[in-house]
């Protein structure tokens, strides 16, 4: 007889709320770190968010802490050794992400070599391989969707062979997620609606997969109802400071819930669009969703019905029979697709996206049914089923 | 990791006892049966076509020497020898004696037990997925259905008039390979 067990982890202090970052030199003092290297990009650079940071540091009486502002969208191994050396030249002590999903992983990436020592990368790829604390790391998400503040897992490139070297170990876990709304006030329409349906994804993905448990079901449900309340209102008043610090609050719950119980089909696809095709995650995440959840639809009726609480609300749950509840919820994540498609032209099928051609629809699929994420999937996935919810999302 | 010693109070509870002497039965006849299955299934030969020609294959218990070890040797898999010297480049270490018995026992699945946090993968995990799907595959022709039901997500229908011979011939080749010994 199969016997339950599971196991939740989650050890990143939240600093969340208008403000936040007003906290980070008191925070940073805490763990013993005077010194941090900032590492961002030339987008939130030229986003002036870098100044927003530094204001906030500098009011607090801080010496201005180093910037390495070049860390490319597809981060590689060439990248984060550079910034290792650039971190060891300027004596720094620890370190603060300041982006999306590349400058986090990279940093995450650059806290091995700086902890471990070292330049060479490789030798710490894959699981568990990393095996003592690192140096203090915050991160300051600019946008709310990758959840990469709250998960132990990042990926880089390998410069010279073009591969994904994945790094996981409850280590890389950042010490503080900084929230503050300021960060994501300035993203535009589509990246809004793009990394909120991937924070979705991470949610819904996290609440129905194999993984899932009664902590992570909490952060997933309270996830889901934060994006279904705010992430269409915010698009009609994309400065309203409360709603971009839900979102913020929602995706790294999301992030929380999907680093202990995983994702699955979503991300077994849009993992493989992207590599091949260059489709953005969230836009994948978006496509994906209400075709991987019709997929699923048998296996996980139930749980899939229990959705449309936290996406819809309490009336409109307790108004819908039981046995219809699953197939409303699907049809309120298509609703809000459509919504998001008038505000933001978030693409609804992979044609929308104008980056796939049903010609690749076989390459992705077999691509897919080898991507690590799929044996958390509910049901179980064959190359011919991949490509079936390929066609269909194709539109 | 495998030498690290078991705790000692568990070690000396006799179904502990009797769960790792099960485990350290089966695991070797599953990798029979895998080594047969590319022998004889063309599912499992064409998996096994787009495995790196070095791989080497291992399931391991933490905290025990209960292990089972296969490579690539031309298209086919081997069993190997457990003095042989080869490395494993994938590795599916269960984390507690207890974990490995529910899998080889065929109570839990795979891959719930994996979801469940009970054993970990060391190594490139496109490659864990094709042997998934080949241990899966060997467990669908293989067992009866009422246990293949709660060792897999899903059971494929394959025909009876195509599964039974099959299996037979998974069991037939995997017993002559037992007799001829593995393979270092």
């Amino acid at each position: 007889m199969s016997q339950p067990f599971f196991e939740f982890f989650c050890p990143v202090k939240i600093v969340a709320g208008a403000a936040a970052l007003d906290h980070v030199p008191y925070e940073l003092a805490a763990l013993g770190a005077t010194k941090p290297l900032i590492i961002t990009d030339k987008g939130v650079r030229g986003a002036g968010l870098v100044d927003v940071v530094l204001g906030a540091i500098l009011h607090a009486g801080s010496a201005p802490p180093p910037v390495y502002d070049d860390v490319p969208p597809d981060s590689g191994t060439d990248v984060v050794a550079a910034i290792a050396r650039h971190y060891r030249a300027a004596g720094c002590d620890s370190l603060i992400a300041l982006g999306g999903g590349s400058v986090i992983d990279t940093a995450k990436a650059v806290n091995i070599l700086v902890s471990e020592g070292g330049d060479d990368l490789h030798a710490y790829a894959g699981t568990g391989v990393v095996k003592r604390r690192l140096r203090p790391l915050f991160v300051l998400p600019t946008t709310s969707g990758t959840g990469s503040e709250a998960t132990s897992v990042a990926v880089i490139r390998d410069s010279q062979s073009g591969a994904k070297l994945p790094f996981m170990s409850p280590f890389l876990m950042p010490d503080a997620a900084v929230l503050d709304p300021r960060l994501t006030l300035g993203l535009p329409p589509l990246f809004t609606a793009a990394t909120g349906m991937d924070a979705m994804t991470h949610a819904v993905e996290s609440f129905l997969c194999l993984a899932k448990n009664p902590l992570s079901d909490a952060y997933a449900t309270a996830a889901i109802r934060k994006i279904s309340e705010h992430l269409v209102p915010l698009l009609d008043d994309p400065s309203n400071a409360q709603r971009r610090l839900e979102l913020a609050l929602a995706a790294t719950m999301a992030g929380v819930a999907f680093s202990n119980s995983m994702v699955g089909l979503v991300h077994s696809l849009g993992h493989s669009t992207g590599a091949l095709c260059h489709v953005p995650h969230g836009v994948c995440m978006s496509v994906f969703l209400p075709y991987v959840l019709e997929y699923n639809l048998d296996t996980r009726r139930e749980a899939i019905g229990e959705l449309l609480l936290p996406l819809a609300g309490a009336e409109t749950y307790a108004a819908t029979r039981p046995d219809l509840r699953a197939t409303a919820a699907i049809a309120r994540l298509r609703t809000m697709r459509d919504q998001l498609y008038e505000q933001a032209k978030l693409p609804r099928t992979l044609a929308e996206t104008g980056k796939v051609q049903r010609a690749q629809l076989p390459q992705i699929a077999q691509l897919a049914i080898d991507d690590g994420t799929l044996i958390m999937n509910p049901r179980e996935v064959r190359y011919e089923d991949a490509l079936a919810v390929l066609e269909r999302a194709f539109g | 990791m495998s030498s690290f010693p078991a705790p000692r109070e568990s070690a000396a509870r006799p179904h502990y006892r009797a769960q790792l002497a099960f485990t350290r039965t089966m695991l070797p006849i599953l990798g029979g049966l895998l080594e047969a299955g590319s022998e004889v299934d063309p599912v499992v030969q064409r998996e096994v076509a787009t495995l790196p020609v070095d791989l080497v294959f291992a399931m391991t218990v933490f905290g025990t020497d209960a292990q089972v070890r296969l490579a690539r040797r031309g298209d086919q898999l081997v069993h190997l020898d457990p003095t042989s010297p080869a490395r494993p480049t994938l590795d599916i270490v269960f984390k507690h004696v207890g974990v490995a018995f529910l899998v080889v026992s065929f109570q839990e699945s795979t891959a719930l037990a994996f979801a469940r946090g009970r054993l970990v993968v060391h190594g490139d995990t496109a490659l864990a997925m094709r042997m998934t799907r080949c241990l899966d595959r060997m467990e669908a022709v293989t067992l009866p259905g009422p246990i293949a039901s709660r060792a897999l997500k899903s059971v494929p229908y394959i025909p009876p008039a195509e599964r039974l011979p099959l299996a037979a011939r998974y069991y037939g080749v995997a017993a002559k390979n037992a007799a001829r010994g593995r393979v270092q």
